[in-house]
């Protein structure tokens, strides 16, 4: 038997296909419970798996990675709260749809988006394994600051009407990114003594706390909630046409979640908050997108699943996780005694077309679980709002400790809870902070090293093509808005 | 809200914020020098933040002073989700959210003494009271329930021992 059929009969052997089917149901609860996450949901399991074969092992956290992307923007939709941060942007324009009583079109977009991406992005895996992976061997500190850079540069773009505020928002994140143990030195910034500020705050409580408890005072604040009970909730499925309509946002968040995914470190929030910029850039109506813009929640989606497939190329052919999950994957390969490198697909071929199908099955049965869990997703959202948010505050403060097992991650939770509902009263949004937080070590770190490596010459940035072409890029992002201004003509032509 | 008293707002959150960044500069002073001569140390990129956030921070000021554009309520929402805590409220609002913040606080404290299960619900029917739900069926039952189902979930299916 050729290792393409050996690897298939491994992925559709039927105890194989229940495992994807568990790790499917798993993973779309654990992207769906705010707090949790795709990375938790593999740190979960992952004791569970030693005592499985390789294949059935890698076949579950393949499944539970893959439906946990989807699964983040259940909750986004539903509730306004990322299920998990690479939902983030999902909230935008599928929170609005709810809002508007059409979460069953908003989750259905949602899921089909999924699924495209989950696709194109296993397909991606497939064909550029060797290609894409040597690329991204090229990055250096220099590309990997000119990446980070170009990254803050999208809080250019997610200012709204007020940019000075949407700058101090962005500089509030970086700030809290600083907390913490310095990475090339180990001395304490911002830490006044305290021992639980060592280890920083962490994104997941800062998250919890933005979107979550925020949301929750938020709701108490002005009488209103995250969703009403009264709004009209209609759990119709959007029509097949209209899905097609959304091919190009699709195609277009799928690549550009290609592209981040393979890239070590860059993941699927930077890739769907990309993709959700790049959308509203090139739409026709941009005012539409956080209004309840469909292609607002297709790209994203698209976009965050398309990295998982992405994620594995330098993972399986270098050994470099590109994302946290993939870093636990990369766990769960050694656990099994599978040795990830450019010899695995020569020695393990049969496993790596396992995987390959695997991916594809899991896509389908992330569909099969996220298509019959409408109705009760829906049914969700028709919660009341007094009944809800308290249940929202409950899950997220525990996800928020489950994590680390640390409480001082629910008070930091909480503070930042108070802090998200300050600033959104007082106008700033929430988005850069969080960017700035995902970022701020990227850029930090990476511009420290490549100025120790080249003993304080800025020219390194400029040697490098990659990195170059990372930073025009970011300069022409940052100054896009300004340059539309100057152009009357061209805003007529728009409007 | 009236014009000066909205300036004065405006004015104490650029204090605030410049508070923050004097704050940073001076926790800045004592990190070590960097490990490369040439090279910036862990100092630099603090350093620089806070020194755009006080550039920031006496921009809104001057902005503020001078009754410019930008003040909340003109802004407008600065992102798509972000209008959503915007919704202006009263007195009692405020106060039931700093209540509701209390509650989040002293359920923290109490958890590591009375355990998830027998806090949890505490927090679940202090906040359901807050937000105005009056069903006294709900009120008892659904934390009990509720407490119960993320006890299970976390600590019998995912494996995670809770306070």
């Amino acid at each position: 038997m050729t290792p393409l059929l050996e690897g298939l009969a491994t992925a559709f052997s039927p105890l194989n296909l229940a495992v994807i089917l568990a790790g499917s149901v798993l993973g779309v609860f654990a992207g769906a419970a705010p707090g949790l996450s795709s990375t938790v949901g593999l740190a979960l399991v992952l004791p569970l798996t030693f005592a499985l074969d390789p294949a059935p092992a890698l076949l579950m956290m393949i499944s539970i990675y893959m439906a946990a992307e989807y699964g983040g923007s259940i909750t986004a939709i539903a509730i306004g709260v990322p299920g998990s941060s690479p939902a983030l942007a999902t909230t935008f324009d599928g929170y609005a749809l709810t809002r508007r009583g059409e979460a069953g079109r908003a989750f259905g977009i949602s899921l089909f988006a999924s699924m495209s991406g989950g696709i194109l992005g296993t397909l991606l895996l497939m064909a550029l394994l060797g290609p894409l992976s040597r690329a991204a061997l090229a990055f250096g500190p220099a590309e990997y600051f000119g990446l980070g850079v170009f990254g803050l540069a999208v809080v250019a773009n997610l200012v709204g009407r007020d940019p000075l505020r949407g700058v101090v928002s962005a500089l509030l994140g970086l700030l809290f990114f600083v907390v913490g143990l310095d990475v090339l030195t180990g001395a304490p910034r911002l830490t006044f003594g305290a021992g639980a500020l060592l280890d920083g705050f962490g994104l997941v409580p800062m998250l919890i706390g933005f979107f979550a408890i925020g949301e929750a005072l938020g709701a108490l604040a002005g009488g209103r909630a995250g969703s009403s009970g009264k709004a009209r909730l209609d759990g119709a499925l959007p029509r097949f046409r209209e899905l097609l309509r959304l091919w190009p946002s699709i195609l277009r968040g799928s690549a550009i979640g290609g592209f981040i995914g393979v890239v070590p470190g860059a993941g699927a929030t930077i890739a769907s908050l990309v993709a959700w910029n790049e959308e509203r850039r090139v739409s026709k109506t941009p005012e539409r997108f956080g209004q309840g813009a469909p292609a607002g929640i297709a790209a994203p989606e698209a976009a965050n699943n398309a990295c998982v497939g992405a994620a594995m190329i330098p993972l399986l052919a270098l050994g470099v996780p590109g994302s946290a999950s993939a870093a636990v994957l990369l766990g769960g390969l050694t656990v099994q005694g599978v040795t990830p490198g450019p010899l695995l697909l020569a020695e393990r071929a049969s496993l790596v077309y396992a995987l390959y199908a695997g991916f594809l099955a899991a896509v389908a049965f992330m569909l099969v679980v996220g298509r019959l869990g409408i109705p009760l997703w829906v049914r969700v959202v028709r919660l009341r709002p007094s009944i809800l948010m308290p249940l929202v505050v409950g899950i997220s403060l525990t996800g928020a400790f489950a994590l680390r097992g640390n409480l001082a991650d629910a008070w930091f939770a909480l503070f930042f809870g108070v802090v998200g509902f300050v600033m959104l009263r007082r106008g700033y949004p929430l988005a850069p902070a969080v960017l700035g937080l995902i970022l701020g070590p990227m850029v930090e770190t990476n511009y420290r090293r490549a100025l120790t490596l080249s003993s304080g010459s800025h020219t390194v940035f400029v040697e490098s093509p990659i990195a170059l072409a990372l930073i025009a890029f970011a300069v022409l992002s940052f100054a896009a808005p300004a340059l539309r201004g100057r152009f009357p003509f061209r805003r007529k032509a728009t409007e | 809200m009236s014009g000066a008293r909205r300036r004065a707002n405006h004015l104490v959150e650029a204090g605030a914020l410049a508070l923050l960044g004097a704050v940073v500069l001076f926790d800045a002073r004592g990190y070590p020098p960097p490990l490369t001569a040439g090279a910036p140390g862990p100092a630099f990129f603090p350093r620089l933040a806070a020194a755009l956030l006080i550039a920031c921070a006496l921009w809104l000021a001057v902005r503020s002073i001078r009754g410019g554009a930008g003040s909340p309520a003109s802004a407008g929402p600065a992102f798509p989700a972000d209008d959503r805590a915007r919704a202006a409220g009263g007195l009692r609002d405020r106060l039931r959210v700093w209540a509701a913040a209390g509650t989040i606080a002293a359920f923290l404290l109490a958890l590591p003494h009375l355990g998830t299960l027998a806090a949890l619900p505490l927090l679940l029917f202090g906040l359901m009271r807050l937000a105005g739900e009056r069903a006294r069926a709900v009120l008892i039952a659904a934390p009990l329930v509720f407490a119960g189902f993320v006890v299970l979930l976390f600590e019998a299916v995912l494996g995670v021992p809770l306070p």
